[in-house]
């Protein structure tokens, strides 16, 4: 066989925070090995809204993570080629009194931590995006989101990180993983691979895929429905929370969240919601066809935030799971490669390993008994 | 919204569908069929040989509730999605039997997206719509005896016709001329207007019909969550079911009927639909005696069938693994296989070299099958390609998953009264 069975890292999922990581450590000339059971890209990645989305984030510290991460993206897609960045400016249209004055706190607390954010009157509002329901109050607006193409971002990634010596093992099935004096032995139908370090970035999966190993990474599984029209011409400037149209002309909106577990199947009540609140917030959708639904599952860490570095408590074993992974993996990617190779988590990051979660995050103790508070283990 | 509820509510009104539907209705089940298209009868009352059989079908409704114009757009366990009159209705039934019959699909080459080049049941549908004329010529038709039915009625309508064929069909009338081709390429500005063969003659033409395979609609069989495998006897891929035309997969209780389950004869496909019906009667405590009635049904079934139809369908029903078939469709890298998004079998193999395996993956990283028909046109040979180029028997290249809504349809249908009050205050997320 011409691949060496052995490297110095495996990357376990090849989404876009899996495929970023493979990428920078193969810049750093670091051997690795980036395996998913499927393809890559096929999971969360691939049911996205794929926003580069700033602007709502908090606290401070997450809002700036957010911020350096989506300044990354001109220069990627300088390095690994286009992947439809555009940074539209977002807008977060206020409908109610409530949403009104929840967008008035996000203006002081995103200004007062650096983050530009400003609030627009309905009539602005209008006036840059006619499309929108002349029945809203206002928007806050921020110039620092776009979108992106998320299966070109997978794309390009997982070719730059191959072109810079990444091994990939692309629908490899079912992996498992053993623990090793010095390391892993990752099993598949594919064969096997030793390696010195292993990294999870397996999005939603993670805590089924934790707990196979021995850890627990508090994760929770939050189902999103969209619908996507037929082309249409120019509708939308903005990226707008809870719409975006895409440079082809297919407008993408629905912003629902229900925790069902893992099923990516349409329901049917999601999508006349969906359908709901797409016409209320764009009226001239209203005449639009939908050609497609899905459902995407998003993971949400137990405290929202991100889970990055080093497991507490077994040797050379890193985790990646965040929300927002289209917004922060070109961070992550960067941030998670500097790690495994000793390096500490820029001072953006600090916060977010897993030892945030006390007895909740981390080694189980070798077996199968742990429990995660709020999480997939009971 | 309150869904409708029926008894069996059957999808597709060609003769699989009318036959189910009467049977069903004489059994006293209270029964609701579906069809697309402003009329009844499918297939059978486009092309001919059919149309007898249809008609004798149609008086046999009786009171069948019937939805002409209708389109399914979803299934959702046994309750289906159905655009009607500008609204979404939810039907909610004890038993589905579906019905979908099965499509031409053109197998591509260069030009096949100019307009103007059709199946041979689009040149059908031209000829039922009075749009062939002596104007709409010249028309090039190219296949066997199919074609040349096609080719004479054309003619018979003063459109001056050539044929391509291999040989000259029997009976073909004397003034239609016959070359042997083969078609290398159609030619025009958006619209057709000149076939182009291998032997690099030009043949100026306005109407272009090719003698094309027919697959199963698989989509809402698909989206019911059946496993399909793949048959070339019965026209490709085709769903699981058992003895009884269940299908496989998580609900109960939904049936399959005629060409959707294989492309068989249109008095194969009436038979299997009074299969289904029988099934679902029998699910209903609606039928005396179902066992004896269900194993005559498969014994006129088999009679009706077309020589190793039934064989193939006795091996789905028992489970039995068809033949690994690699299929070797190719063609020039510029020939486009998504109409929708435009997309090459150049654009189709960059994929393949960046690391793609399956048609979503072809997907996401080309745009292939993300326009408004969703697969319908080039799913067929994008499955036929990647099995010849990965060198993998077909069926076991994943489908494409399908999503709903199965055909594109309009949002007001979908968000409904409530969406049709704008701008409420409120809003989702």
């Amino acid at each position: 066989m011409a691949e060496p069975s052995t490297f110095d890292v495996g990357i376990l999922g090849a989404g876009v925070v899996g495929c970023s990581i493979a990428y920078h450590l193969a810049r750093r000339q670091v051997s690795c090995i980036l395996l998913d059971r499927e393809g890559p890209g096929g999971g969360t990645s691939s049911a996205t809204s794929a926003w580069v989305w700033v602007h709502t984030k908090a606290p401070a510290a997450y809002a700036r993570a957010n911020l350096r991460s989506a300044e990354r993206f001109p220069s990627l897609q300088e390095a690994i080629g286009p992947i439809e960045y555009l940074r539209t400016g977002g807008l977060a249209p206020a409908l109610t009194e409530e949403d009104a004055h929840t967008a008035g706190v996000l203006v002081d607390r995103q200004t007062a931590a650096g983050i530009e954010v400003r609030w627009l009157p309905r009539d602005e509002v209008l006036r840059r995006e006619p499309a929108l329901s002349p029945g809203i109050l206002g928007a806050t607006y921020s110039p620092l989101d776009g979108s992106v193409n998320p299966f070109l971002l997978v794309r390009r990634l997982s070719a730059a990180a191959r072109a810079h010596g990444a091994t990939a093992w692309y629908h490899c099935g079912h992996v498992s993983t053993r623990a090793l004096a010095n390391g892993f032995l990752l099993e598949s139908p594919r064969g096997e691979v030793e390696v010195r370090s292993l990294v999870l970035a397996v999005g939603p999966w993670a805590p089924q895929i934790g707990r196979e190993i021995g850890v627990a990474i508090p994760i929770h599984q939050v189902r999103g429905h969209v619908l996507v029209s037929e082309a249409l011409p120019p509708l939308l400037r903005h990226t707008i929370h809870g719409a975006r149209q895409l440079v082809t002309g297919e407008v993408l909106f629905g912003y629902t969240q229900e925790e069902v577990g893992m099923s990516r199947e349409a329901a049917l009540d999601q999508i006349r919601q969906v359908a709901r609140a797409g016409v209320r917030l764009l009226p001239p959708l209203g005449t639009a066809r939908v050609i497609r639904a899905f459902a995407g599952i998003r993971a949400v860490p137990d405290d929202g935030l991100p889970i990055l570095g080093a497991v507490p408590g077994v040797d050379n074993l890193f985790v990646a799971a965040t929300h927002s992974g289209v917004t922060l993996c070109p961070l992550i990617g960067e941030a998670m490669a500097a790690v495994v190779v000793g390096e500490t988590l820029p001072e953006d990051l600090r916060g977010y390993t897993l030892e945030r979660f006390g007895e909740a995050g981390g080694s189980l103790g070798g077996g199968f008994a742990g429990r995660i508070r709020g999480g997939a283990v009971v | 919204m309150t869904p409708i509820r029926v008894q069996i509510a059957v999808v597709g009104g060609g003769p699989a569908g009318l036959a189910a539907a009467g049977e069903a209705r004489a059994a006293g089940a209270r029964v609701l069929l579906i069809e697309e298209r402003p009329v009844l009868g499918g297939r059978a009352v486009i092309v001919p040989g059919a149309r007898g059989l249809a008609e004798g079908l149609m008086r046999d409704l009786r009171s069948v509730e019937v939805w002409r114009g209708s389109t399914v757009w979803g299934i959702f366990g046994r309750s289906l999605a159905v655009l009607r009159a500008g609204r979404t209705r939810e039907v909610a039934a004890d038993a589905i039997v579906l019905a979908p019959g099965a499509h031409e699909w053109l197998v591509p080459f260069p030009g096949w997206t100019l307009r103007g080049v059709h199946t041979l049941e689009g040149g059908w549908e031209l000829v039922r719509a009075g749009k062939v004329d002596p104007a709409a010529g010249p028309a090039v038709v190219v296949g066997g005896a199919d074609a040349a039915t096609l080719a004479t009625r054309m003619s018979e309508r003063g459109t001056q016709v050539l044929m391509v064929s291999a040989e000259r069909p029997k009976g073909l009338p004397q003034e239609i001329p016959v070359i042997p081709g083969p078609v290398a390429g159609a030619r025009g500005e958006e619209a057709l207007d000149r076939v182009v063969l291998a032997d690099g003659t030009e043949h100026e033409c306005r109407l272009l019909c090719v003698e094309s395979p027919r697959e199963p609609l698989t989509d809402l069989v698909r989206l019911a969550g059946t496993p399909c495998v793949y048959h070339p006897r019965l026209g490709g891929f085709v769903p699981r079911y058992d003895r009884t035309l269940a299908l496989h997969g998580p609900t109960s209780e939904i049936y399959i009927a005629g060409d959707g389950g294989g492309v068989d004869t249109p008095r194969a496909a009436a038979e299997s639909g009074r299969l289904a019906a029988r099934s679902a009667l029998r699910g209903l405590h609606l039928l005396p005696d179902p066992e004896a009635k269900i194993e005559e049904s498969w014994g006129q079934l088999r009679a009706m069938s077309a020589s190793l139809c039934a064989r193939a369908r006795e091996s789905i029903v028992i489970g039995a693994m068809p033949d690994a078939v690699v299929e070797r469709w190719q063609g020039p890298p510029e020939t486009v296989v998504c109409p929708c998004q435009g997309v090459t079998l150049a654009a189709l193999q960059a994929g393949l070299d960046d690391g793609a395996r399956t048609p979503d993956e072809l997907k996401r990283w080309t745009r292939c099958g993300m326009g408004v028909c969703q697969w319908r046109r080039c799913g067929p040979p994008v499955m036929q390609w990647l099995s010849g180029a990965l060198g993998v028997p077909i069926g076991q290249v994943p489908l494409p998953r399908v999503r709903p809504p199965v055909r594109p349809i309009p949002l007001s249908a979908l968000a409904g009264p409530d969406g049709e009050a704008a701008a409420r205050p409120g809003v989702d997320g």
